[in-house]
């Protein structure tokens, strides 16, 4: 694995931005990963992390169209970079490794 | 959208005030989509709150550090030209800036030796890394309806926690020894009051700072031991101390293994030497041990801690040691039957300030908490004073700068920045005061760390967290004080504040809004009086209430060989200028009485504690104890245990409250009456009620009683006319008897008045607290008073010219303030009744706040207010009035 190190929180929100497209902004990651991963977020963390994420070169920005919804103000769509995209697999692939290493469990009996 | 609801204005002003311009819009975008969504599925009201609880989410580095901190020239700009202003300005006004500055330096002083003192008590025991995980066990032993609380604990408990008990990561016994002799070289003696005998686990649950040595090593040999760093050095001088030798109570020697820097203040235990724990031995039973029967799990010696490990479950483990109560102790059959026993796990944190159950532990007394919460309202109040003095002075001297303000706004200036310019006069200002606390507080601290106690040092508040701290409190103290200023000096309209008739006109509009400020000050003011004089009478009727007892002249010398006791005794009395001696185990008042229980009979369930006094044939009579009826004891009435049978009765002298608790009858009645004290126990004499404790406490029943075996204490009475001479000689002879032991001797009515000391220090504190808030309220009233006979000065000269005399200008330029000051004061007293009976309730001996303390206080008030005004107000008066006329 490369130098750079990403934390949980992170690589989750790496992994949304990449997973959402066109539809990845603030709002939006913190409403998948309420309902998906049932799990309290703070839109707050969430763009903290997004910035921090651009800063590293992961993801890059553009604003996109406002809504209704949001009282007009428009969206700012993150993607993911291919520094990102290279970071996720480079990811993935170290878990997947680290996985074999753990002896196949017996899921029956106590 | 226009038919939806609108999140809240506010909330979104804040955002943008805190966060990048170029994050704003997605970032609210983002906010207000989630509010209408919100809106949707849990109500409006539930929205709003979230949306602003998400709002101050962004208040984090994360977004705030993104701001890129620019400033357009004309602001910088303007932000020096505000510090020029405020400058020119406070040099000018020298007075109102004098004013101001001491104002608030007393103000800001008193808080900060208020927050320096709460951090300190705060701190206590929290040091230890795992503070919030140590516990102590504390006994209870409860006996027909009375309950003792010990934090001494049975001998085989940490014992039995090690074999039984789970979910306890480590226990460590702690014994605590006091009046030990140390030897450190032949006839080199000094006397030890904190020694700590204990395991090597201690230092697994303690953080003990070790310098020098292997502290675990030498708490596994049973004759190692470890000294502080300062008593090494005591010892020792500059040699080192590992290795050396010393011995305690001339029969116990132990080598020094290692050295442990110096106990912080702020503990609970601090030890000054460490000691391995063994049980039984001749040393450990040196200090105090409690007995509620004759198996070794009531026989109560040690403190016990444990660490708990992190997430363990402190219910599991009290339900645990319950039950080792249950099993070794209540189901044992040679306990007496009324006796019942527990444990209660205690927080390591919450030993300081436990007053009422188990106490502080064996070195340091408990605070209370009260006190605290008290102090800090004090500092509030005081602060409070301080900003009221500032706003007051500021709106009154309003006036004098309305052409400042109209002209400012006749060229441009914004409300906003007025308002800027105001408060920076007033952070200048504060700023100044707080910079002049720090040296103020840095200075007065060694005076007040005798009042603190030790341990507060001005480093706490240099520290970074306080240091926050101090920025915090100064912005706040600014807009406290100077908001209201800013705002109302703002707002003046352009025009009028041009015209020449504005001064007066305004000033009259703002008269009511400084009389109330005036009001509040002197309300605050006059509820510390009253408590302070309170206070000092309650504590002068603790030093003087007659206790029933003599106490003067008194001097009590430790016997430590018991068996030489009569003869020093006879000894002494050859000494010219001691006219009596009495050997006793303690004397008639003392924090240190036995305690037991006594009922009518051995049967009777209604229990009552009684505290049992040891003294011998002499004892009645050199206290001044008054005999009733009967007789004082003799030594004949004393069985030894060996020649004693169940049926004997010991003979006991008691006094008028054990009578009324056992319902004995008269005196007279109760005489050769028995009654139950762990045997049977028969009057022979009554003597009138006396304190046998401090007067926090009623007067319990107490029994007098002789046991020449515990008679630890000589008491000698000397004749105040050759006080010195005497007292030489009672040492030399003292010294003949015991040459190896260290000479102490201590008169009784200073000990009565150590009893106090706390009582004395919150006075001594709360005297100067409440000292400097009047100062404090004066030196507003006196600026005021400045200000408004300057305002005067035309109608008083006219007044003059048509022949007024000096009285009754005096009198029209003060009467205001004395009405206001009257106000305040009707409206304190009442307060400062109910505070202080709310105070004084929890204490048994207590004075009346009678009419004399308020008059006392109305009067000083009063008198406080005089001699405030009357210098400007006859200097007014007396004022040539073509001079005040001429004036333009």
């Amino acid at each position: 694995m490369a130098k750079e190190y990403l934390g949980e929180f992170e690589e989750l929100i790496l992994t949304l931005v990449a997973a959402l497209q066109e539809d990845a902004y603030g709002a939006a990651i913190a409403e998948e990963i309420e309902t998906r991963l049932k799990r309290e977020v703070n839109l707050s963390a969430v763009h903290v992390t997004l910035y921090r994420l651009e800063d590293k070169g992961y993801i890059k920005s553009s604003m996109g169209g406002g809504t209704n919804e949001r009282g007009g103000r428009r969206k700012r769509i993150f993607t993911i970079t291919s520094a990102g995209m290279a970071m996720l697999k480079a990811m993935k692939e170290s878990r997947i490794e680290l996985w074999k290493l753990v002896p196949q469990l017996k899921m029956s009996g106590l | 959208m226009n038919s939806a609801v609108q999140p809240p204005r506010l909330a979104l002003k804040f955002l943008k005030l805190i966060c990048p311009e170029h994050l704003f819009e997605e970032i609210e975008g983002d906010l207000v989509q989630k509010f209408n969504r919100d809106v949707k599925t849990i109500g409006e009201k539930r929205a709003k709150w979230r949306l602003l609880w998400n709002v101050i989410r962004f208040f984090r580095p994360g977004i705030l550090l993104r701001n890129k901190l620019t400033m357009n020239v004309t602001q910088s700009n303007m932000l020096v030209a505000n510090f020029h202003f405020t400058w020119r300005h406070l040099r000018k006004q020298k007075l109102t800036t004098a004013i101001h500055v001491i104002g608030l330096t007393l103000g800001i002083s008193v808080c900060m030796l208020i927050a320096l003192f709460i951090d300190q008590q705060n701190s206590f025991d929290g040091y230890h890394k795992n503070a919030s995980r140590i516990f102590r066990v504390n006994s209870i032993f409860t006996e027909g309806g009375i309950n003792m609380n010990l934090y001494a604990t049975p001998l085989p408990l940490s014992q039995a926690i090690h074999e039984s008990i789970t979910g306890v990561e480590h226990t460590s016994s702690v014994r605590t020894l006091f009046n030990t002799v140390v030897e450190t070289a032949p006839g080199k003696l000094f006397q030890e009051d904190r020694i700590l005998l204990t395991d090597q686990e201690y230092l697994d649950i303690f953080n003990i700072a070790i310098i020098a040595g292997d502290a675990r090593k030498s708490l596994s040999f049973p004759h190692q031991a470890i000294l502080s760093k300062s008593i090494a050095r005591k010892y020792f001088g500059d040699d080192n101390p590992i290795g050396k030798t010393i011995k305690l109570q001339s029969k116990f020697e132990f080598t020094v293994a290692a050295i442990m820097q110096d106990a912080p203040s702020n503990t609970s235990l601090p030890a000054s030497i460490i000691l391995p724990y063994t049980q039984g031995s001749e040393l450990t039973e040196h200090g105090d041990t409690w007995y509620f029967g004759g198996f070794s799990w009531v026989k109560l010696q040690a403190s016990t801690y444990l660490l708990l490990p992190s997430g363990g479950d402190y219910e599991k483990v009290k339900s645990q040691l319950m039950q080792l109560a249950n099993q070794k102790i209540n189901a044992n059959p040679t306990l007496n039957e009324k006796i019942h026993a527990a444990f209660e796990l205690q927080s390591l944190r919450d030993i300081h300030f436990d007053t009422d159950g188990f106490g502080g532990g064996p070195w340091v007394s408990a605070m209370n908490k009260s006190w605290l919460w008290f102090f800090t309202g004090i500092g509030l109040l005081v602060l409070v004073l301080a900003c009221v003095n500032f706003l007051n002075i500021s709106t009154a001297k309003a006036a004098t700068r309305a052409k400042e303000v109209g002209i400012r706004k006749s060229i441009g200036a914004q409300r906003k920045q007025l308002i800027a310019q105001f408060l920076c006069e007033a952070f200048v200002l504060v700023s100044i005061a707080s910079l002049l606390s720090i040296v103020i507080v840095s200075v007065s601290i060694n005076f007040f760390g005798d009042l603190f106690g030790p341990g507060v040092t001005i480093e706490t508040i240099l520290s970074l967290h306080s240091g926050l701290w101090l920025l915090a409190s100064i912005v706040g103290i600014v807009l406290l004080a100077g908001f209201y200023p800013a705002l109302a000096i703002s707002r003046f309209n352009l025009v009028s504040t041009l015209k020449s008739s504005f001064a007066i006109s305004s000033t009259r509009g703002n008269a009511l809004f400084r009389k109330s400020l005036v009001a509040v000050q002197f309300i605050i003011s006059g509820v510390l009086i009253v408590s302070v004089l309170t206070i000092s009478e309650q504590v002068r009727y603790m030093h003087n209430k007659p206790l029933g007892l003599e106490k003067d002249n008194i001097l009590s010398l430790e016997v430590p060989e018991i068996k030489q006791g009569p003869a020093l005794a006879q000894e002494l009395l050859r000494i010219t200028g001691i006219k009596e001696v009495s050997l006793s185990r303690s004397a008639p008042i003392s924090l240190d009485h036995w305690w037991n229980s006594i009922s009518q009979t051995a049967s009777s369930d209604k229990r009552f504690s009684v505290c049992a006094i040891y003294g011998d044939e002499n004892f009645t009579s050199f206290y001044g104890l008054k005999l009733l009826i009967g007789r004082t004891l003799v030594p004949t009435d004393f069985i030894p245990d060996s020649l004693r049978k169940a049926t004997t009765a010991n003979k006991v002298v008691v006094n008028e409250k054990l009578l009324a608790d056992l319902e004995l009858g008269t005196p007279a009645e109760a005489i050769g009456k028995q009654f139950w004290w762990g045997g049977p126990a028969e009057i022979i004499g009554v003597v009138a009620d006396f304190n046998t404790e401090p007067l926090r406490y009623a007067i319990s029943p107490t029994i007098l009683t002789q046991h020449p075996d515990l008679f630890a204490q000589i008491n000698i009475k000397l004749n105040p006319e050759n006080y010195a001479v005497a007292l030489a000689t009672v040492e030399t002879t003292w010294k003949k008897f015991f040459p190896d032991k260290v000479f102490e001797a201590a008169f009784l009515d200073e000990q009565i008045n150590n009893f106090y000391q706390q009582e004395d220090k919150i006075y001594n504190l709360f005297k100067v607290f409440a000292l400097l808030a009047i100062s404090i309220s004066c030196l507003g009233l006196w600026g005021l008073v400045v200000f408004i006979t300057q305002l005067r000065t035309r109608e008083i000269g006219i007044r003059k010219v048509m022949g007024a005399s000096l009285r009754s200008i005096a009198w029209i330029l003060s009467k205001d303030f004395f009405a206001t000051v009257s106000i305040a004061f009707v409206i304190a007293a009442p307060l400062a009744f109910l505070l202080m009976d709310w105070i004084l309730a929890k204490v048994a001996y207590r004075i009346d706040i009678g009419w004399g303390i308020f008059s006392l206080a109305a009067l000083s008030i009063i008198a406080a207010v005089i001699v405030t005004i009357s210098t400007q107000v006859i200097r007014t008066a007396k004022a040539n009035p073509v001079n005040a006329l001429k004036s333009e």
